[in-house]
């Protein structure tokens, strides 16, 4: 009788299980478990701010307390982790169920951003709806942050996953437009300029390819003035006019985007000051030590822009002198906007005498 | 508070503005967007004109003598501008948004709602950094700061800020805006520029919804508001935007003229073409352009067997003839060069320049990713509308970018303009001068092709 009651008991919490809401890990609260430790990980711990990881080896790797819930009834998982440096490669695993009750074991890969400076937690949203084997029944989930070596503690604020809602998926969309980012997330180390040619994509192209192709409308409208015809005239008339119309909103759209972009990266460099009285304007980085070697790697026309953060927590940004863009972030476009980010004291490939021929600061800041 | 107070800098001169067209009756007249946009301009203008002429009557240069002297000399222009007024009804043939199926209503209401975006989105990029631009920190609002201290213009700040032969029109509006919010910074007078942005819209938009419906004229409008470069300056205090704004609402209040002959029309022309030759040098070479449509406006009058309005050019001419002349005066009195010396024995002695400095015209125009595909309409609309090439629109729209892009070609190829040609800094933003011309004169003209005009809009 007994064996039977626990046995419906069992059945019961199962089902409630799968049918109750997904999993949420808030490690600010003391009444949330922790995850469980499962490779290089030193010690496990809670903060005031959260589950503190100390890496002992290369891949720390923690797994989620027991878990069951329906795979549709989530489409997101988000983290709230700080890390003092961007981790590549992270893994987020899971095991799960089918209706035939065969377990499958997989993940997805992703990228941890470094921390916002001054210790700030940075938010990561994974579309896991959209792997074909988050399916069935959810039963594990684990965490690994490949950090290299043994370093720096992460700390982890939140777990949760989240149910594929309109306004999650708002949230979602909202944080990849990375507003949140901070400058040296943008960073290019000098050393891999190179790299950054075959993934970008060139504006002024497309520009000049849409310049065709509106052209060519016109010169439809055009020849549409010429044909006798009245039906074949407003024929031609429409399709030219249509082509024309396409164009500019296809890059009218686009300019809505780098507006976004724009926004995004002078908000990591400035980060929302807006007194000048914070910044040192120097004039003359001088690209022709440094980057005659950058000119000849970078695509024509790139704009470059340097921003140090000095011992004395001013930044100083410098500006192109020898392109002669007086803007330090001037985005038109992905392709032709540079941002190159070298941190006092770190390798950065070049020391900054290297890059830098200083001269007395503008008299416009001073002190009156 | 601050930010407050920084909303009531700009507020104030729109205000001022607006009660100025008023007076003239041009509510009435024009599309609300059109009065709107203007509105601010004329105010700014007010204020920029203004305050340059205190140090001159011997008062420093404070909040308390500059407001009081903007709102005496706004009283005095209202008394002007109220005998300038012109009687008339509003534009007919406009047709209201409501007529329109709900699919063009969201069409049009998205367009204006990301449109909207995409100014404040320039407001919050200008208001969270310092300024960078180079001639805008170093010489523009370096000398509203040095006026903001010292409490006058002279020759010593002029100089000492650099380039003393730039106007200061738009540095005096940015004194303005540091005297509102009760002390120097060095960011919050660049409220200005998103401002200019959206008036420079709201003016193409009012412009053309006078010839077209709300989904023409919209469309005309993201025609310049898709331009990157054009927004770009909003977030910065260069001065180019303005100048592209006056020159703009000049041009549409030119064109107005030409279809209403309103004598209020040629002041709002007047008055902001004007302001142009007191934001930047440039200014007048866009004033003399202007002059010039307006003068083969009225030769054209005088074939077609009208009776030609001469002593009009002169209506027109008088505000910047002003303005340039008492600049010319005092740069004379404080011994201020001109930064380009221009003589005709440049122009012949350098001709071997002009396929470079061609060739840099194209590259900007082409290959810059500054303007999409602005200019690849504008050269092939005229190939496709030569044969209205001496239409209003293209006196006042299309023509002055030619001959303003002419000039500067002459004149960079004759002066040590060259040398700053080669280095990239100054064609963009020549070029920036003349592209909502340029787009509005494509947008009038393919507009007209792909929809004849609603109906003829009424003269006033």
């Amino acid at each position: 009788m007994w064996v039977v009651a626990l046995l419906i008991l069992v059945a019961a919490m199962s089902q409630s299980a799968v049918a109750s809401a997904v999993p949420d890990w808030d490690f600010l609260d003391d009444q949330v478990p922790s995850w469980q430790t499962a490779d290089d990980v030193g010690a496990l711990s809670r903060m005031p701010d959260g589950m503190v990881v100390v890496p002992s080896g290369p891949a720390p790797t923690l797994v989620a307390p027991p878990v069951a819930f329906a795979s549709e009834e989530a489409a997101y998982v988000r983290l709230r982790i700080r890390s003092p440096k961007a981790i590549d490669g992270a893994y987020l695993g899971w095991a799960s169920v089918d209706p035939s009750g065969r377990e499958t074991n997989t993940g997805m890969t992703f990228t941890v951003p470094r921390q916002i400076r001054g210790g700030g937690f940075r938010t990561v949203w994974l579309r896991v709806a959209d792997v074909p084997d988050w399916s069935g029944e959810i039963r594990r989930l684990g965490l690994a942050l490949p950090v290299g070596e043994a370093g720096e503690p992460i700390t982890i604020e939140s777990i949760g996953v989240f149910a594929p809602t309109w306004w999650t998926s708002l949230r979602a969309m909202w944080a990849g437009f990375g507003l949140d980012a901070v400058a040296e997330d943008m960073a290019i180390p000098l050393w891999s300029l190179s790299t950054i040619k075959p993934i970008q994509v060139d504006h002024c192209a497309l520009g000049e390819y849409a310049s065709v192709v509106a052209l060519l409308g016109l010169l439809i409208i055009g020849i549409g003035h010429w044909v006798r015809n009245a039906r074949g005239a407003r024929c031609l008339t429409r399709v030219g006019s249509g082509l024309v119309i396409v164009v500019v909103v296809v890059l009218s759209v686009l300019g809505v985007y780098l507006e976004i972009f724009a926004w995004r990266i002078e908000r990591a460099v400035f980060g929302g000051a807006t007194s000048a009285q914070d910044y040192t304007y120097m004039d003359g980085l001088d690209l022709v030590g440094v980057a005659n070697d950058l000119n000849q790697t970078l695509p024509p026309g790139a704009s470059v822009a340097v921003c140090f953060f000095g011992d004395d927590g001013q930044r100083h940004i410098i500006s192109n002198r020898v392109r002669y863009q007086f803007y330090p972030i001037r985005v038109r476009s992905k392709a032709r906007y540079l941002l190159v980010f070298a941190q006092h004291q770190e390798p950065c490939g070049v020391t900054r005498d290297d890059l830098l021929i200083e001269r007395p600061l503008y008299a416009l800041y001073r002190f009156r | 508070m601050t930010a407050a107070m920084i909303v009531l800098a700009v507020a104030l001169p729109f205000v001022l503005g607006l009660t100025l067209l008023i007076g003239l009756n041009i509510h009435h007249r024009a599309h609300p967007s059109l009065v709107v946009g203007t509105a601010f301009g004329t105010g700014v203008a007010l204020v920029g004109v203004v305050l340059a002429v205190i140090p001159v009557i011997g008062l420093p240069l404070t909040r308390t003598t500059g407001i009081a002297s903007v709102l005496l000399a706004w009283a005095g222009f209202m008394a002007i501008v109220r005998s300038r007024r012109t009687a008339g009804v509003v534009s007919n043939g406009v047709v209201p948004v409501s007529s329109f199926g709900w699919g063009w209503r969201t069409a049009w209401w998205v367009g204006v709602i990301v449109l909207g975006l995409k100014v404040a989105m320039a407001a919050i990029r200008a208001m969270h950094k310092p300024v960078i631009g180079w001639d805008a920190m170093l010489v523009h609002s370096f000398k509203a700061k040095e006026m903001f201290y010292d409490q006058t213009i002279s020759a010593g700040i002029l100089d000492w800020a650099g380039s003393p032969n730039y106007p200061i029109g738009m540095s005096l509006a940015e004194l303005w805006v540091a005297w509102f919010q009760g002390a120097w910074d060095d960011t919050g007078f660049k409220i200005l520029f998103p401002c200019v942005l959206a008036a420079l819209f709201l003016v193409i938009y009012g412009g053309l919804r006078e010839i077209f419906g709300p989904i023409g004229a919209l469309g005309g409008t993201w025609l310049a508001a898709g331009l990157p470069f054009l927004v770009q300056h909003a977030t910065d205090a260069y001065f180019d935007l303005t100048l592209a704004y006056t020159t703009l609402a000049a041009s549409v209040f030119l064109w107005r003229y030409a279809r209403t002959r309103a004598r209020s029309d040629l002041l709002v022309a007047s008055w902001l073409a004007a302001f142009g030759v007191w934001t930047k040098n440039e200014g007048a070479v866009a004033f003399a352009v202007d002059l010039t449509a307006l003068g083969a406006l009225l030769v054209l009058d005088a074939r077609a067997g009208k009776r030609p309005v001469w002593l009009d050019l002169v209506r027109f001419g008088a505000w910047p003839a002003l303005v340039w002349g008492a600049w010319e005066a005092a740069k004379a009195l404080w011994g201020i060069a001109p930064n380009l010396e221009v003589e005709p024995s440049g122009f012949l002695g350098h001709v071997d320049r002009l396929p470079t400095v061609v060739a840099f015209t194209a590259q900007e125009l082409w290959q810059s990713a500054n303007w999409n595909v602005l200019w690849a309409l504008f050269a092939g609309g005229w190939v496709v509308w030569w044969r209205r090439s001496v239409d209003p629109v293209s006196l006042f729209f299309g023509w002055p970018v030619v001959l303003t892009l002419g000039v500067f070609v002459v004149v960079a190829e004759g002066t040590k303009m060259y040398d700053i040609l080669l280095q990239g800094v100054v064609w963009h933003r020549v070029v920036l001068h003349v592209a909502p011309l340029a787009a509005f004169w494509v947008a009038v003209m393919l507009g007209e092709a792909i929809k004849k005009p609603v109906e003829e809009t009424s003269t006033g």
